[in-house]
């Protein structure tokens, strides 16, 4: 029966356009098992993730006799022109694939349980692989060598997570960060969506000509443009970042606002991130959060966000203007003085319009 | 925590001490209404936030909070905060349930974000306070917090008055505590943002 399974599964790969692995049955997202793709490889710079252990586990759980064409993504031609591109590498790949994996059958291999999938995004991989860019010699077809890496120090701990995250599951993530991420690699109907940001996010999240953001249940979705594929998650409801938990994916990136980068500068000791008006700091060599060291303003639409010719928000009233600045800032029947992240605002006391910004950070 | 707290006594009696005055940049002197140790000019308290509320006994259970949040790295930083710091009487009054809430590490969040809407931007002293109070509507004011959602401020007598999210008050009781990065306002409730 197995054997049989293989066989469809390998027919499947050549007639299915690429496709991606489902999790345990459980995939967010629409997307196609891919039968025949036993050791699962590695992304494919499309952020796919590949889970699986065995030929025979992945032909079981897949769903082949290939689903043509993806059903669940706006948009005719965007869905035939990806088709087309993905087909035509998919066919290169999966010829090396089937060789591999006829080599590997029956003896399953460990590295393959982690999640490869981001490798799209270099940044993503630094964070797990040290520093250092993975070069094309340490790639095994597509995919990294995970044993490669671990003998020049890289990926270390038990089983290839990065270090400070014991393996909880088969992709070395926090069951919390799990719950997010397995949407990775998965095509959402989100992507066809226009684009619906909320507003105060809007700063971050904005499409370019590599990745789309959607929004979608107090979570942004990033979207590979060219494969129409989820690269990234980032939760936004309250915040992503919580003290004592492992940065998550999404916020590799250095993001302090301007005014605190000269406080708050990432150094060898501490990393700092900014999210939804508080910056986190992290400790580099377990890679956890380990506290808050500023609350500005800012990202909750408070007055640290606004400039010339904004209305001062609601909780304004009172002068708050730091002791240090009150001899040159004080409130008269021509100006109000207020003082947010840094800045000292100048209020029209009539219209309660900013007036001007004057910035006190160096 | 417990052989600080012959050491946290003597410091608390220096911290009344001290303030009385000022943070030491010229500016007038803050309306306080707590008690200041004696007729002496008091010394400007060089203390962050962080540290004093350390030193603090009667802030104990408002520190562990800070801490179990990961927030007190804030309160040693640049600032200027303004933070109304609920007593050890404040958590004792809170139900059982919602203190064993607040305590484990799945309501971390939740922890975060309550701990957040005590602090305001800036240095707000009483005097400011009840400035906007006057000036304002019905003899109300609102206060922004760092989450975005504001407290609302009236008088009662003497004292200030916070109304919270979730209708419930709290007594300003200790008043214009200042420091290096801001001002600590002690309070007789854990204030709760509407949920």
């Amino acid at each position: 029966m197995r054997r049989m399974m293989l066989l469809i599964g390998a027919a499947a790969l050549a007639a299915t356009i690429p496709a991606i692995a489902q999790d345990q049955g459980r995939g967010g997202g629409r997307g196609q098992g891919r039968a025949a793709d036993a050791q699962k490889g590695g992304g494919q710079g499309q952020g796919r993730a590949e889970r699986g252990r065995g030929a025979e586990r992945q032909a079981a759980r897949a769903e082949p006799k290939g689903r043509g064409k993806s059903d669940d993504r706006g948009g005719a031609q965007r869905a035939g022109r990806q088709d087309e591109r993905e087909r035509r590498v998919e066919r290169a790949i999966g010829q090396e694939r089937r060789a591999a994996a006829e080599a590997r059958r029956g003896r399953p291999d460990r590295v393959d349980d982690r999640q490869l999938a981001r490798r799209d995004d270099r940044r993503d991989w630094r964070g797990w692989a040290g520093r250092s860019l993975v070069r094309r010699d340490r790639l095994v077809g597509d995919r990294i060598d995970f044993r490669a890496l671990r003998s020049r120090g890289l990926a270390v701990g038990p089983g290839g997570c990065p270090p400070g995250l014991a393996r909880q599951n088969a992709f070395c993530m926090p069951p919390g960060q799990l719950r997010k991420a397995r949407f990775i690699g998965q095509r959402l109907p989100l992507f066809g969506l226009p684009y619906n940001v909320p507003a105060r996010y809007r700063y971050r999240f904005g499409d370019n000509d590599r990745f789309i953001y959607r929004y979608g249940d107090g979570i942004v979705y990033r979207f590979d443009r060219g494969s129409g594929l989820v690269s990234s998650v980032i939760p936004l409801a309250s915040t992503g970042l919580f003290p004592g938990e492992p940065l998550p994916l999404g916020y590799d990136v250095y993001n302090v606002p301007l005014a605190y980068r000269s406080y708050y500068p990432d150094t060898r000791d501490y990393l700092y991130r900014y999210d939804s008006g508080s910056i986190y700091r992290v400790n580099p060599g377990n890679g956890l959060i380990d506290g808050i060291v500023a609350m500005t303003t800012g990202g909750v639409g408070g007055l640290g966000g606004l400039g010339v010719g904004d209305p001062l928000p609601l909780g304004y009233d009172a002068y708050n203007m730091p002791l240090a600045y009150r001899d040159r800032y004080y409130d008269r029947n021509d100006a109000w003085y207020r003082y947010a992240d840094g800045n000292v605002y100048q209020v029209d006391p009539q219209t309660r319009l900013i007036e001007s910004v004057i910035s006190t950070l160096v | 925590m417990n052989m600080l707290k012959p050491l946290a006594g003597a410091f608390f009696c220096l911290a009344l001490a001290a303030c009385g005055g000022t943070a030491g940049d010229g500016a007038g002197n803050s309306a306080a209404s707590n008690a200041a140790a004696s007729g002496d000019a008091p010394e400007p308290d060089r203390r962050t936030i962080g540290e004093a509320l350390a030193e603090s006994a009667d802030h104990a259970a408002f520190l562990r909070s800070l801490q179990s949040a990961g927030l007190i790295e804030t309160f040693r930083g640049a600032g200027p905060y303004t933070v109304f710091a609920p007593t050890n009487a404040a958590f004792d009054a809170l139900p059982e349930d919602v203190r064993a809430r607040l305590d484990s590490a799945d309501e971390r969040e939740r922890l975060i974000g309550l701990l957040s809407y005590h602090v305001v931007p800036g240095t707000v002293t009483v005097e400011d306070m009840t400035g906007a109070i006057t000036r304002g509507e019905g003899g109300r004011a609102e206060l922004a917090t760092v989450t975005g959602t504001s407290l609302s401020l009236s008088r009662d007598g003497e004292a200030i008055v916070i109304e919270d999210g979730a209708g419930g008050r709290a007594r300003v009781t200790g008043a214009d505590q200042v420091h290096s990065n801001g001002v600590v306002h002690s309070i007789d409730t854990v204030l709760m943002p509407a949920s």
